[in-house]
């Protein structure tokens, strides 16, 4: 008789690890004062981690006859760190807690994790609080302006920009003691992979022949 | 699919010609939340999209410049929608301006509507005294003609009291009278005869009865 084995199949997931219920179940006093990462956040060089403040078992909600599909959440109250910068206030996970994405930092990496949150120099961005308006509102603006007979001067056509302002985000407005170092451009802007938008010289000949085509076909 | 099912999504703000419409309308057919999964999709496992880390990045920075930008728009819109709402002060103030004014030109028309009444107040006011002063003469004078036709009516009667009381029996008179009914016999029993001639009398001899009357005779006589 072969080997069983379980074969998933449908969507798959990028998580790697345990959920949270199984770590803290398993664990002294819910692990109280203990360490637990996300996978997802491996994804950022600066340390994003959890500590656990406190923990409230809930029951398991769910068919139990099928625990790889129905994951116990619990309710953990915890210190966020995320790229290096802990947010003051208390954050509670729930919702996300069954997700089998967290994993544990062993009491020995601890110190390790802590010195390199230390060692994380937070940069802040300054962006320059107007952009420009689309070219069709811009058109828009004016007319109303003549409508309203008044003087189109250049602040009228810029937009005030919204920033998030929470903890995480290391964006602001600039103001006067803060001079913009970025500049939200309209349009495509300058790219970060600009070798996407260069044509091979492949697609170049295709369209040329395509062009023959039309030219011979159509007369243009 | 039916075309009930068929729906057409409109959201947006107000027209107007400093805001430019939010309207979006999509027309194509699309499976209500509700709606399970179609038989021929259920087992249909949809394949991951990997994207190279380049793509990515740029997508990334693409994604996130126009999303910021849409906020940015939409704040803007946002901004003068609410400027325009009723709930500004701007918008307070004018609409307090426009209800004083119509206030004070609703009092003007009532005012001038109240006058043009008042004059035709007045002259219905002056007909209706002139007749009001013929209707009391009139009236009166009626009036006085009943009194007087009364007065001659109380006049005439007592006038006839006057003459029935030379009949009256007094204390003067009354022995007279008695007397006179004491001696006055009226008989009045009579009898009938086959031909209907009345005898008067209950002794009187039918022959030398002077009182004989024939009913045909007196039939012929009222006729």
């Amino acid at each position: 008789m072969s080997k069983k084995t379980i074969t998933y199949i449908g969507r798959t997931t990028d998580f790697s690890g345990k959920t949270l219920w199984e770590i803290v179940g398993n664990l002294k006093n819910y692990g109280v004062g203990r360490l637990v990462y996300k996978h997802k956040m491996l994804r950022y060089p600066e340390p994003s981690y959890y500590k656990i403040l406190k923990v409230l078992p809930i029951q398991h909600d769910g068919n139990l006859e099928n625990p790889h599909e129905n994951f116990r959440k619990v309710i953990v109250f915890v210190a966020s760190v995320f790229r290096g910068h802990m947010d003051p206030g208390v954050h509670e996970i729930f919702s996300t807690s069954y997700k089998p994405d967290y994993r544990l930092v062993p009491k020995h990496e601890e110190q390790d994790w802590i010195r390199r949150t230390e060692e994380c120099e937070r940069k802040i961005n300054y962006i320059d609080p107007y952009i420009d308006m689309p070219p069709l509102l811009k058109k828009v603006v004016a007319r109303d302006l003549e409508l309203a007979n008044q003087s189109a001067t250049p602040d009228k056509f810029k937009l005030p920009l919204q920033v998030h302002t929470g903890y995480n985000n290391t964006t602001r407005l600039a103001d006067e003691s803060h001079p913009a170092n970025i500049k939200l451009e309209s349009f495509f802007g300058t790219p970060l992979s600009p070798e996407l938008y260069q044509i091979s010289d492949e697609v170049r000949q295709y369209f040329k022949k395509e062009e023959t085509v039309l030219k011979k076909w159509f007369g243009f | 699919m039916s075309r009930e099912l068929l729906k057409v999504f409109i959201k947006g703000s107000e027209l107007s010609a400093s805001s430019l419409p939010f309207t979006h309308i999509s027309v194509r057919y699309r499976k209500p939340i509700w709606l399970p999964t179609a038989p021929s999709k259920r087992f249909r496992v949809p394949t991951r999209l990997v994207l190279p880390t380049h793509e990515k990045r740029e997508l990334d920075r693409l994604t996130k410049n126009y999303k910021t930008y849409n906020k940015a728009m939409l704040a803007y819109h946002t901004d003068i929608n609410s400027k325009q709402s009723v709930t500004d002060p701007g918008v307070i103030e004018a609409q307090r301006r426009a209800e004083e004014e119509d206030w004070e030109q609703s009092i003007n028309l009532n005012n001038e509507w109240n006058a043009e009444v008042a004059i035709e107040r007045e002259q219905r006011l002056a007909i209706e005294k002139e007749q009001k002063v013929l209707q009391i003469l009139a009236q009166k004078k009626a009036k006085e003609q009943k009194e007087k036709e009364d007065l001659e009516k109380a006049e005439q009667a007592v006038q006839a009291e006057i003459e029935n009381s030379k009949t009256f029996i007094t204390r003067d008179n009354i022995d007279h009278y008695i007397e006179q009914a004491l001696s006055s016999h009226v008989d009045y029993n009579f009898a009938i005869d086959k031909e209907g001639n009345v005898y008067q009398g209950k002794k009187a001899n039918p022959k030398s009865s002077k009182e004989v009357t024939s009913e045909n005779e007196e039939v012929a006589a009222k006729n």
